[in-house]
């Protein structure tokens, strides 16, 4: 084997040049991994002669190895590695550094080491043999594999991430709350290697989680609490990750994932944050539902007294003019149709005002009792005809406050013709006022069905379907706005009773504010 | 990007001469070429190249779907030969590289008028009545060694683990050889993986081919298998050992491919 020198003009002075490096780089590179044995090879790499130790560590006589290749001492894939990776850089640089690879020992074992090896030249340059260092790689080898495995587990940990990330700007785009649990469902398992997903949405009552079956339908008797933040817990096998959908300090739903504990997702933040925003679409998504719910709602309750009133008119243009007291009874309704479209109207605007903090209040003294005893009265008529007993207790003896009148009637007439509405026939509705120390209450007591605690505050809440299902397909303004007034006037309205045996709903109002 | 900076191509020599394409194997890049390509200056137009992912071409572009069989790295060629508009070039193509470029040739005869295949091997794994050198527990464990031997390499550990103050890389081995892990195993599956037996009968071009005496990774036997495959071939034997004789051996492997040319 001839070297180059003279062939090649353009390549021997670089090769003498590499060649001084590759000299002042051997003593410090062979002690850089304190090789313990030495193996030197013909340029060819036939093995001229090896160490003791390294005969020792591969149980082989030096008869056995020498004239041998040196690949042959290497198993098959570092037989790849040699040719395609230790000998070009050897070949290129001169010196070889810190190869790590296999030797195989006599039983066909593997013998972890290192290898630096050097490419010996003479004075001209050529090349006359290559030495090899040999350091024993086992320790080192336990704390390589430790470390490539940590590799390893970050490198899925930071695909994971991706995913996720990509996973949230599709999630950006869902715009129902159908759009959003799908793609949460198709999405996720395959971007945190979850064997199994269960989503859980925030039921009616605002307070419990119901669990989705996989067609998005509640599966009933789920019920859980509402969680606070996402989780990681693993019992050894599988790793359970909760992530909660909140929009603000609102929780709208939950996802727990299960994976293999060696899966183990350790991204707690990014899943708070894909939880967070799904939360948000989720709510963006309800809001719409809810809008959409809203104006179907308030156009079907303004359709009816609407028709009522055409249909009272039109009898009224045809016939009218021929009765009186058909007339008479005509244009009451109508008026009393006009009234409650009025009080609709009033109530949207009020509702609205409420929501931008803009309800004014038009205040005046009044003695209370006297005032929802009146109101009280106009519902007698209709209690009647429904067979109910209305009742009045004023115990306020005579107690006077600052209260917008109108407003306080409104909120009287709602609870009223809500307790008359939900009593049974023969049933009796007691409307009781009294003064207890600085506040006034007005109680209005059913023996309806009453109402379940978990739905009570939501009955409050503005825009949203009652649990009640009888309650008809009204927008529910009247508790909402009930409570929006009241407030404003400094007082509190909620409601109390057993389930099953009738709702009490009482109304307090400071005596001393608002002068 | 487009291919030229893509693949980190070099030109030297003739600019209006015949183009000879030097195209690294398996393991590392185009410097390996610096014995050899030099002694084609004087009357050729030479080109120089690194694969995608290997050498210095940026790893995070990588394709890794398109890199999962030789024909992209065929097409890979072809890109970059329509990009330089080159016409009838002579394909050196060393290793793995020797397939890429029978599978380039077929695909684009135009560009490429002879193919010299160095240690070329249309099948590393053993096969039924072939001799290919190698099983496929040799390529599942690669993985391993290339992931360590980068490990070492990059993080400075190996100094650090042996407990000595290791010698200072004052060479320019910074890159060389050295690519992202996952690529090179990705590369070393693709390749060792490859069966391209048949497609050395649709070859178009003459074909060089330089066989060394005794080659780990491509036996003599195969680089007579690949003759006799190909429909217009010479065959040289070059008397030496290895898989790089363009690195080992310079002279002889560009006396041969000299003398053919």
């Amino acid at each position: 084997m001839s070297g180059p020198a003279g062939v090649d003009g353009t390549s021997t002075p670089s090769r003498g040049a590499q060649a001084s490096i590759a000299q002042a780089s051997i003593a410090r590179a062979l002690a850089a991994v304190q090789p313990f044995g030495a193996v030197s090879c013909l340029p060819d790499w036939r093995i001229l002669d090896a160490t003791g130790p390294v005969l020792e560590l591969l149980d082989l006589t030096r008869e056995q190895v020498i004239g041998q290749r040196f690949s042959s001492l290497l198993s098959g894939p570092d037989r790849i590695f040699h040719e395609t990776h230790h000998a070009p850089i050897l070949r290129l640089h001169g010196i070889a550094r810190e190869m790590a690879v296999d030797l195989r020992a006599a039983d066909g074992s593997a013998r972890p080491v290192l290898l630096t090896s050097v490419l010996l030249r003479d004075a001209a340059g050529d090349e006359v043999g290559i030495r090899i260092g040999v350091a024993d790689a086992r320790h080192r080898r336990r704390y390589e594999d430790e470390l490539l495995l940590a590799r390893r587990r970050a490198q899925r940990a930071e695909a994971q991430q991706r995913t996720l990330r990509e996973l949230l700007a599709v999630l950006a785009s869902a715009a129902s709350v159908e759009q959003v649990v799908a793609v949460l469902r198709t999405h996720l398992p395959a971007a945190t290697t979850a064997t199994e997903l269960t989503l859980w949405l925030r039921g009616v009552d605002g307070r419990t989680l119901i669990q989705l079956d996989d067609d998005g339908a509640p599966i009933p008797g789920t019920d859980r609490p509402l969680p606070t933040s996402a989780a990681v817990t693993t019992d050894g096998t599988t790793g359970r990750v909760r992530i909660p959908l909140s929009s603000g300090a609102r929780c709208l739903g939950l996802i727990e994932l299960a994976l293999p504990a060696e899966d183990h997702v350790d991204h707690t933040d990014l899943l708070d944050s894909l939880g967070r925003q799904a939360g948000q679409v989720l709510e963006r998504a309800q809001l719409h539902d809810e809008r959409e719910w809203l104006l179907h709602a308030i156009a079907h309750d303004l359709r009816t007294p609407l028709a009522a009133i055409g249909g009272f008119a039109r009898t009224l243009q045809a016939h009218g003019a021929d009765d009186e007291t058909m007339q008479a009874l005509l244009l009451q309704r109508i008026v009393a149709g006009s009234e409650r479209l009025t009080r609709m109207a009033d109530d949207l605007l009020d509702t609205a005002a409420a929501e931008h903090g803009a309800l004014a209040l038009r205040r005046a003294d009044h003695a209370i009792g006297g005032l929802v005893e009146a109101t009280v009265r106009d519902h007698v008529g209709g209690a009647r005809l429904r067979g109910v007993r209305l009742e009045v207790e004023d115990r306020s003896a005579g107690a006077r406050a600052s209260v917008d009148a109108d407003r306080l009637r409104r909120v009287v007439d709602n609870l009223v013709a809500n307790a008359v509405r939900f009593s049974p026939r023969d049933g009796r509705v007691r409307v009781v006022i009294e003064h207890v120390d600085d506040e006034l209450t007005i109680g209005v007591h059913d023996q309806g069905p009453g109402i379940a605690p978990a739905d009570r505050e939501r009955l409050f809440e503005p825009f949203v379907r009652a649990a009640r299902p009888d309650r008809g397909s009204g927008a529910g303004l009247g508790l909402s706005i009930a409570r929006q007034l009241i407030e404003a006037h400094g007082g509190s309205i909620e409601v109390a009773g057993e389930h099953g045996a009738g709702a009490s709903f009482v109304v307090r109002l400071p005596l001393g504010t608002g002068h | 990007m487009d291919p030229i900076t893509r693949h980190r191509v070099q030109l030297s020599g003739v600019p209006d001469g015949p183009a000879m394409v030097f195209a690294h194997g398996y393991g590392c890049d185009q410097h390996v070429w610096r014995h050899v390509a030099p002694a084609f200056e004087h009357d050729h137009l030479v080109v120089r190249f690194d694969h995608a992912g290997a050498g210095g071409t940026p790893a995070d572009e990588f394709d890794f779907a398109r890199h999962e069989t030789l024909d992209g790295y065929a097409n890979d060629v072809v890109d970059l030969l329509t990009a330089l508009d080159l016409e009838a070039a002579t394909f050196v193509g060393h290793s793995v590289s020797g397939s890429i470029g029978v599978l380039a040739s077929i695909r684009a005869p135009e560009r490429i008028g002879r193919l010299v295949l160095l240690g070329p091997s249309p099948r590393y794994l053993d096969d039924e009545g072939y001799v290919g050198g190698f099983r496929p527990a040799d390529i599942d464990g690669l993985l391993a060694t290339i992931e360590r031997n980068e490990l070492g390499w990059t993080s400075g550990l190996a100094q650090t683990v042996a407990g000595a103050d290791g010698p200072v890389s004052e060479e320019l081995d910074a890159s060389f050889c050295r690519t992202d892990p996952r690529i090179a195993y990705h590369f070393a599956r693709t390749t060792f993986l490859a069966d391209n037996r048949h497609d050395l009968a649709q070859v178009p071009v003459p074909t060089l081919v330089v066989q060394v005496a005794i080659d780990a990774i491509a036996p003599v036997e195969v680089g007579r298998y690949v003759d006799a495959a190909l429909p217009d071939s010479s065959l040289t034997v070059l008397d030496t050992v290895g898989h790089a004789p363009h690195l080992s051996d310079p002279a002889l492997t560009i006396e041969a491919i000299r003398s053919w040319v």
